[in-house]
């Protein structure tokens, strides 16, 4: 089995290596703190440096996200498009053990991307003679496992969807949108009466339920926020770190789970 | 060493109509058999090996490999090899990173050396720095092939083998499949090509509307037919009214005529000067044989 999933491994990397989309995302990904960290070179006071770090750290974890999520979606969305797994799993190589390759290839990229935007906020700290943040390796830990959760949710969705669809149910299916929707209802409910009242009651009730089950990506957001807005640690923050990482287990591995359903009750001919 | 029974496989399609690809298909193939699975187009052969492979769960019906229930990645596997019909492999490896990759499935360790042995025994040494998806098609199914040869199987699942392939490689390929089935390994081809698969094969399935329509023997399909001589000689303007001819070339008259009138045509032959090219007991051809079963069905 190990000698399967290095195999496996090496070609998933050769995969990434090899995708000209991906190559293109991590050019961009090299031009932002380019072009971000301009400002900061233009202006004297420490403060205002450091705001431009955390600016640019933002903007590039966001684009770290998105290759984590996007990676994942090219990845299995090719292999099932092109047919190629009927010989994968005509070997002695389970589904489970193929999706787990392919996600924990584009977790580690992720990392990669993840520890390449701390070097470059590293860099920029020394040459503006700021001490280093370990509010930025926080923030930096409790973005990745954001990240992992979304790759595993990403790629639940290219399992069962077709990569088009899978990038718009993401985008609409996400806890923003419910959250909207249950401040319109509950707006809409205190002026409703009668049978309207009732609809409006019921709808409430299923957007609810969908908020409820739909998982967040971004848990104890407010302490997360806290340490982004100073790169300050608190006493409690660890524990908010470390509860967020268990929750990201969880619902990676519950997607996992509804992933590896799937894609063995699909037709791979 | 495989089974099938009673086997129903149906497909979706729109509407909530539903396609029976397999209606009761039920098969055995025997340790170190050569076996066939032959039909027209859209008889559900290539269904019916995705469904000993596992890669399609019956909606009825049993499978059976090695005793036990195939299915994706299952165990048994390590023992079995597959060819593809249509060369769907991962396009952004090249020739070598492909074998070693399939190979490396088979979760054992097969050194480099073996990866280009098989390589070099199809004929692509030279391309295999190149990437899958700039191979032409014939190339692909080499590379088929060779993930096949490393992984040194008991049973070798061929889906078209020869499609692509050139006369001179088809030989060669024909060749190692006779060899690899007196070693022991049991073959399941699914093809078109039925000279192909006298040369290969002793036992075949024909298979029609996802029915198993003949298993049997190949020589018991090809039964020679002991009342009819085929004979070729040269063309006279005088043929005897008991030769049937079937084919007239520039030189030389094909024809056939019952076994008693043998000594009749020596006679003949003697009389008149002529040569005989060829005189045997007509032997019926799988083709023969599959037209007439198929005739027969319809």
């Amino acid at each position: 089995m190990k000698e399967a999933l290095i195999g496996n491994l090496k070609a998933n990397l050769k995969f990434f290596k090899r995708n000209r989309l991906l190559l293109a995302l991590l050019v961009l990904l090299i031009f932002i703190p380019a072009l971000f960290s301009i400002p900061g070179f233009l202006m004297n006071s420490t403060g205002n440096r450091l705001k431009s770090v955390m600016f640019l750290y933002s903007e590039m974890s966001r684009f770290a996200w998105m290759i984590g999520a996007g990676s994942v979606l090219f990845f299995i969305s090719h292999h099932l498009r092109n047919r190629s797994l009927k010989l994968v799993f005509t070997k002695p190589f389970t589904p489970e053990m193929w999706l787990l390759a392919g996600l924990g290839t584009s977790a580690a990229l992720t990392l990669l991307v993840f520890l390449a935007v701390i070097l470059i906020c590293e860099i920029l700290f020394l040459l503006w003679n700021i001490s280093f943040q370990w509010g930025l390796l926080y923030m930096a830990f409790y973005d990745y496992s954001s990240s992992v959760m979304l790759i595993f949710y990403m790629g639940f969705l290219a399992v069962i969807f077709h990569p088009a669809m899978a990038v718009l149910f993401a985008l609409i299916f996400q806890e923003g949108t419910f959250l909207f929707l249950k401040g319109v209802l509950k707006a809409a409910g205190g002026d409703a009466g009668g049978l309207s009242a009732l609809l409006v009651k019921g709808i409430k009730a299923v957007v609810d339920l969908v908020y409820f089950v739909m998982p967040t990506f971004t848990p104890f957001e407010e302490h997360a926020s806290k340490v982004h807005g100073s790169l300050r640690l608190e006493p409690g923050s660890f524990k908010y770190l470390l509860l967020s990482v268990n929750y990201a287990v969880v619902v990676s591995a519950a997607f996992f789970l509804l992933s590896a359903i799937f894609l063995k009750r699909k037709r791979l001919i | 060493m495989i089974i099938a029974e009673n086997v129903t496989v149906s497909f979706r399609r729109a509407f909530g109509r539903r396609l029976k690809a397999l209606d009761g298909l039920s098969l055995g193939i025997r340790e170190g058999d050569a076996f066939a699975l032959l039909g027209p187009n859209g008889a559900g052969k290539s269904t019916a090996m995705y469904c000993l492979m596992g890669l399609i769960k019956p909606d009825s019906g049993t499978v059976s490999v090695f005793g036990k229930r195939p299915y994706p990645g299952a165990e048994i596997f390590k023992d079995i090899a597959y060819l593809p019909e249509e060369p769907h492999y991962h396009q952004y490896l090249t020739v070598e990173e492909c074998v070693a990759y399939y190979a490396s499935l088979y979760g054992r360790k097969i050194p480099r050396k073996k990866v280009r042995e098989a390589i070099e025994s199809v004929g692509l040494t030279e391309f295999r720095d190149l990437k899958v998806k700039k191979c032409s098609k014939g190339m692909k199914q080499k590379m088929g092939i060779a993930q096949c040869l490393v992984a040194s199987p008991k049973i070798l699942f061929l889906d078209e083998p020869t499609r692509g392939l050139d006369p001179l490689f088809s030989k060669l390929l024909r060749e190692v499949l006779v060899g690899l089935n007196a070693d022991g390994v049991t073959i399941v081809i699914n093809s078109h090509v039925l000279s192909e698969v006298e040369m290969i094969c002793n036992r075949a399935a024909i298979i029609n509307r996802g029915k198993v329509l003949v298993e049997d023997d190949l020589s018991a399909l090809q039964k020679l037919e002991e009342r009819i001589y085929s004979v070729e000689f040269t063309c006279n303007r005088s043929i005897p009214e008991y030769v049937q001819v079937t084919a007239r070339g520039r030189e030389t008259v094909k024809g056939e005529m019952p076994a008693e009138r043998l000594e009749d045509f020596f006679e003949y032959v003697r009389s008149e000067g002529l040569k005989v090219y060829e005189c045997s007991l007509k032997k019926n051809t799988l083709e023969s044989a599959f037209l007439d079963i198929l005739s027969g069905e319809a």
